[in-house]
This record gives structure tokens, sequence and C-alpha cells, in this order.
């Protein structure tokens, strides 16, 4: 009976193995071992085994180092700027007033927007001669002399794609730090009051630590999400080259899907290094 | 329900679905096309369908393809297996896909060869010329790049005809404004193919060459620095930023430039005002408006495409026998003239016979341009490009544009404001590693 039970346990569970399988696990393994191949286009022309050669050619190419210092610095600021604007909106939103309810809702608006609709809008708000940026600024209010590409031109991009992505995804962070700031209990606010707590002790000591692991990770989450961000940035501007935008142009612009594979190899790795560390460190799990 | 159920009941849908799949004996070719805009594929849509019922068996499925997402597209069904069987791509992208043994050159020869060698223009048929002679595709239609200008404008200041590097330059100081946000010129400086295909008659008409005539990269001499020189010169009098081709467009239609580079499908916004821009729009823009096809300085330079049908190799016996019949198909006759009047002027035709065909220029937007639009296509003849050097043909061309390098060098010396000579040896560099 028991033995049978089990038999069916497995046989129960055997489509989430498979899924998982056949969704993770081969695709990593696949990744791989094209990492070590020169992969040729044509499928009746067979790839070539090169070894570690992908490897070392990415590693000593300056492209490579200067879309990594890139991803550093969009991945630092926007997991900064989110975390810090969700937890200010959401402090604020915690508190009673008229509205509260709907401003709540209008906060997810641009989390909840199809993407591609936002980057038109954007694109269009930013357009350098029809644009209503343009138009208020400069010809309006004269902050500056002359119309520019806020967006697409090389030396404005990177803080574009910044804000933008910050903009975008702010929401998310604030409807989880909202979630935990309802848990809290009243009675350490009232207990701190009594002891004599400033408004700015009773944040640093009550609301910081509770919100510890919902801060740890949303930090986490996003740092991932945003390492590995294609869409925004490419959509946006194409002009600013993060690790995604490099590979996509190493594997398919170029047709050189060995040392997209690498790249990818080498980001992972690197992902999971920070993981580990931060989960062991700095959350202390 | 027991487990002996729920198993006969997997096995039954298993047995449904294997059997619907065996059932279906039609013949599917898969067609891509660049023409994504709804009204053009409309008449794509017609067009199958008369052709399906004209062919019962076959069935083809059309997927429109963005120009700039064709390397990308490309790359990612060659790694899947799952290629189209007929493509209609530019030039370049025919050369890439060549190199790579993609094509299927037999089954284009046997095409060429029933309709006519004779009735192609023989500068269609040179672009997609392979190495030893033949055809990697069969040339469809093509279009013809220049500078479109307001001749109202320019006879108001007493200005020639943007035809020569001084004239343009001249013409784009005087009309350029920043404060009305009104400019001098538009010109592709993003890293995209738009602004590989302008600067492409700037570099020809000053003798510069990506290839010299042994296949090697020459992008960093003088003339090519020279030519870099004078896009930068000509690019302070562009609106602010990168511009692509939607720029060239839209800013002219609305009167902000009197200038600016667009291939011939600029036409029928033009002349009848079928475009999907929305906005304000020049009054008798078709009457106001004339072409500088040709650019001259040291030589004189015209640039355009050929965009060519082209069967891929590795396909089923069957499904090439469809890809054949469909592309004489789109050649022949009233479907050719279906296919090249849904963007009139835009798409000229590649065969003398239907160039000089009484039913072709039977079009509004044609009349309005009159003997002009014979001229235009005849334009196709003479196109000079950088992947075609002295008769011999460098397939290399296709990777360099693939990765769109020109374009990125260009966007790099204008808004990084890097010098001539820093670009060039730039994508010197770059080049020579792509084509590796």
């Amino acid at each position: 009976m028991s033995k049978n039970e089990a038999r069916l346990g497995y046989f129960l569970i055997l489509p989430t193995v498979i899924l998982i399988a056949g969704l993770i696990l081969y695709p990593i393994g696949y990744n791989l071992t094209l990492s070590f191949f020169e992969v040729s286009l044509n499928p009746a022309k067979g790839n070539v085994f090169i070894g570690l050669q992908h490897y070392l050619e990415i590693l000593t190419d300056y492209e490579f180092w200067s879309s990594f210092k890139t991803s550093v610095i969009f991945t630092l600021s926007t997991v900064l700027g989110t975390t810090l604007l969700g937890l200010g909106v959401a402090l604020l939103l915690n508190r009673e007033f008229k509205g509260r309810t709907i401003l709540r809702g209008m906060v997810l608006l641009p989390y909840v927007t199809p993407l591609i609709s936002l980057v038109f809008g954007w694109k269009y708000l930013f357009d350098p001669v029809f644009g209503m940026f343009n138009y208020i600024f400069v010809d309006m209010l004269n902050f500056f002399p002359h119309h520019l590409n806020w967006i697409e031109s090389p030396q404005f991009a990177i803080y574009a794609v910044i804000i933008f992505n910050i903009w975008h995804n702010f929401p998310f962070s604030f409807l989880m730090i909202l979630a935990e700031l309802q848990s809290i209990s009243g009675t350490l606010y009232e207990a701190a009051e009594v002891d004599g707590a400033s408004a700015w002790q009773k944040f640093v000591h009550i609301t910081l630590p509770e919100l510890k692991f919902v801060i740890g990770a949303l930090v986490i989450l996003r740092t991932i999400w945003n390492f590995y961000k294609f869409a925004e940035v490419y959509l946006l501007s194409p002009a600013v080259e993060t690790l995604p935008v490099y590979v996509y142009e190493k594997a398919f612009a170029n047709y050189n899907f060995g040392q997209g594979a690498a790249i990818a190899t080498i980001l992972f790795i690197f992902v999971l290094g920070f993981i580990l560390y931060y989960v062991r460190r700095v959350l202390e799990w | 329900m027991s487990r002996r159920s729920l198993l006969m009941g997997l096995v039954v849908i298993m047995l449904v679905v294997m059997g619907t799949v065996a059932v279906g004996a039609t013949t599917n070719i898969e067609y891509w096309t660049t023409m994504t805009e709804e009204n053009r594929q409309q008449v794509i849509r017609d067009l199958v369908s008369k052709f399906e019922s004209e062919n019962p068996g076959i069935n083809v499925e059309i997927v429109p393809v963005e120009e700039n997402d064709i390397p990308t597209k490309l790359a990612a069904g060659m790694a899947a297996g799952m290629l189209p069987e007929v493509t209609d791509m530019g030039a370049e992208m025919v050369l890439r896909l060549g190199a790579e043994e993609m094509l299927d050159v037999q089954a284009a020869a046997d095409i060429i060869n029933k309709i006519g060698r004779d009735d192609f223009y023989e500068g269609a048929l040179k672009m997609l010329a392979t190495p030893e002679g033949g055809n990697f595709a069969v040339p469809f239609h093509g279009w013809v790049q220049g500078i479109w200008y307001r001749k109202d404008l320019f006879a108001e200041k007493g200005l020639k005809p943007p035809t020569t590097w001084e004239n343009i330059l001249k013409a784009a100081k005087e009309f350029y404004s920043p404060d009305e946000q009104k400019y001098g010129i538009v010109i592709g400086t993003n890293k995209d193919a738009f602004a590989r295909q302008t600067f492409t008659q700037y570099a020809l008409s000053n003798n510069a060459r990506v290839f010299n005539e042994k296949g090697e990269i020459v992008f960093n001499s003088p003339e090519m620095v020279e030519a870099l020189k004078y896009y930068k010169e000509l690019a302070q009098y562009t609106p602010p930023g990168p511009d692509g081709w939607r720029d060239s467009r839209d800013l002219y239609l609305s009167g902000r430039v009197p200038m600016m580079m667009y291939s011939t499908y600029i036409m029928d916004d033009i002349g009848v005002g079928n475009t999907d821009y929305e906005g304000f729009f020049v009054e008798d823009l078709g009457e106001k408006t004339a072409l500088a096809n040709v650019m001259t300085h040291k030589s004189s330079a015209t640039f355009g495409q050929v965009s060519a049908l082209s069967i891929i190799k590795g396909n089923e016996e069957p499904q090439v026998a469809a890809a054949r019949k469909f592309i004489e198909f789109m050649l022949t006759g009233e479907n050719y003239i279906t296919y090249l009047h849904m963007a009139p002027g835009g798409s000229n035709p590649v065969r003398h016979s239907i160039a000089s065909d009484p039913k072709y220029l039977d079009n509004p937007v044609l009349k309005v341009y009159g003997e002009e639009a014979t001229n235009i296509a005849a334009g196709l003849n003479n196109i000079g490009k950088f992947g075609y050097v002295g008769g011999n043909v460098f397939t290399d061309m296709g990777k360099i544009s693939a990765q769109f390098i020109i374009g990125e060098a260009l966007l790099n010396m204008i808004e990084r404001d890097w010098t001539p000579e820093e670009t060039a040896e730039w994508a010197q560099e770059k080049m020579e590693k792509a084509i590796q």
C-alpha cells in the first residue's frame, strides 16, 4: 500500500520535475555547451569545439568591461532609486488622509502600463522638436538655451534610462513596503512615545528594523532583474550599452552565439556570487 | 477517477493530436516581408489569397519583419532550424546569407531565366551577383535615395539645387534656425541602417570605399576621413540629437526642414498624402518638392537598394517548388503591378517591360511625378554601393551592415564629438574584427 502510494507520489510530481528540468536545467546546460563552441549559422555545417577561447576573448575585450561598468552604474542607481522612492512614497501614503485609496491606486500606474506604450510616450514627451518637455523648459521657461534630444543623445541617454527605470519600477517597492508597514503593530509606536522618542527615532528604531527583510528582499530582486534588464534599456535608447545589450549584439547582430553564451555564463557566475554573499552577510539568513 | 482511466484519457488525447497533424497534406511556405505597414500588408494578403486560390494545396504564411530586425530574426531562425522558404529583403542581407551558403542559387537562376534575363535591369542583377557569376536571388523591386528639397524655398533664397557638397552645405546653413525649431537638413546620424544609407552617397561621391579591389578594409583612407569630416560639418545643421528615417519624414512633411534624405518611398507621402504621419502638413507639398538623386563631388554617386526574393536552402522539395511558383506569380504581369502600386514610386520595377507598361504608369502618384518617375526607376541601373568594387562583390559587407558599424561610428563622431580620424580608425578596427 505505502509503496504503491509512494510510486503514485513520484508519478504525480513527475510533470513538475520534467518542467523544471526542461525549462531551467536544459537551457543552462545547453548555454554552457554552446560557450565552448564556434557556433555555425548554417545548420548543415557543424559547430567547432574551441575550448575556453571565447572566455579569454571576452575577458580581454575592452567593450565588455565598459559595458560591465555601465551595467553596474545602471543597477546600483536604479536599485537605490526604486527602493528609496518606494520607501518614501509608502511612508507618506501610510498616513491617514482623504483620497488615500485613489492615490495609492494611481501610484501603481507606471508599473502596470505596458512597457512599449510608456517608451513611446516618453520618446514623444522628450522629442527634440515636437516634445512637450522642450516646449515648457526651453521655449516657455528658458531654462536651457536650445532644444535637446533628452533621450537619444549619448550624453543624456544613460540618465534617461535610469530615471525611466526608477519611475517605472518604484511602485513595486512601494507596494511591498506598504504591505509590511501596515503589519507593524501600533503598540510599538505607543510604547516609544511613552518613552519620549522623536519621529526620527521611531523611524530608525522601529520602522526600519521591521522593514529590514522586505527591503532586503526588494534589493536582491531588483538587482537580479535590473542587472539583466534588456527591453527597457534597448527600447528607450540602444546607445546605452549595458551587458545584456552587449550580449544581444554579440549573439544576434554579430551572429556569434558561442561568444554570447560565454558572456551569459560569466554574468551568471557573477550574479550567483553576489547573491550568495548578499544573502549570508547582509541578510544573515 | 482511477489511475487507469487517467492514463487512457492521456493516450486518447495524444492520438487525436497526432491524427490532426497527419491529415493536413498541404504544402506550407513562409514568406518574410519588410513591408510591415498595415495598408501594404493588406495588398500582400490579397495577392497571397489570389495565389492560394490559383494553387490549391499551397499555403503561404506572411511574416512581416521590421527591416532593422532582419539580422536578429534570421539568426534566431537559423539557430532554431525554422527558416522561412521565401524572403523579400535588401541586397546586403541577400549577400550575407549567400555567403553562408544559405540560398538556393540554382532556383534563383531558373526563375530569372524563365521570366527572361534580358528583361531585368542589368544593375539590379549585378547587386545580387554571386562571386562565380550567378545570382543569389531574384530581383524584385528597388528604391533610389536622394535629397528631397523644397524648390519653392530654394528659389526664394536664390539657392542652387543640392547636388554638390558646396550647394548642400550652403543651403543647410541658410535655413538653419534652431530658435524657431527649423533646421537645415536631416541626414542619418543614429546607430541604424538609415545612417549607413545616407552616408554612402557622400562617401562614394568622394571616391571613398569600404573595400579596396582586393577586398581589404580601407575605411581609414584619406578620402573616407574627408567624407566623415564633411558629414560632421553638415550634421551641425540637423535637429538636436541622433536622427533616423522617421525624423527625416516627419520634419519635412511638417515644414521644419527644407531638405532631407530619403528614399523614393516618400513619393506617396508627399504626392497624395498617403502617410501614417499625423500632424501639421505643408500644403501642396508635391508641387513644391524636387529630388536630387545624384550627388557630385569628386565623382557622381547614386544610392539605392534592390530588394530580392530569395529561396532559402535546406527546405523540402515540395516547398521549394511551391516557393518557385510563388516568386514567379509575384513577378508576373498584373500581380507585379498590384504589388508595385502599393507604394507607388517607392517600389520601382526591376523589369524593363513593366517599367514602360501603361498599366503600371496609370497611377495617381506616378502621374504627379510624370516623366521623372521613369527616370527615377532607371536610376536603379546606376546604383553604387560599398559592397561592390570594380565588378567584384564583397559579401562581407553584409556583416558590417548587420552590426550597424557605420551608423554607430557616425553617432559617435557627431554626438560624442570624435574627430573624423579617430572615427575612421575606430570603424576600421571594428570592421576588421567583424569580417574575421
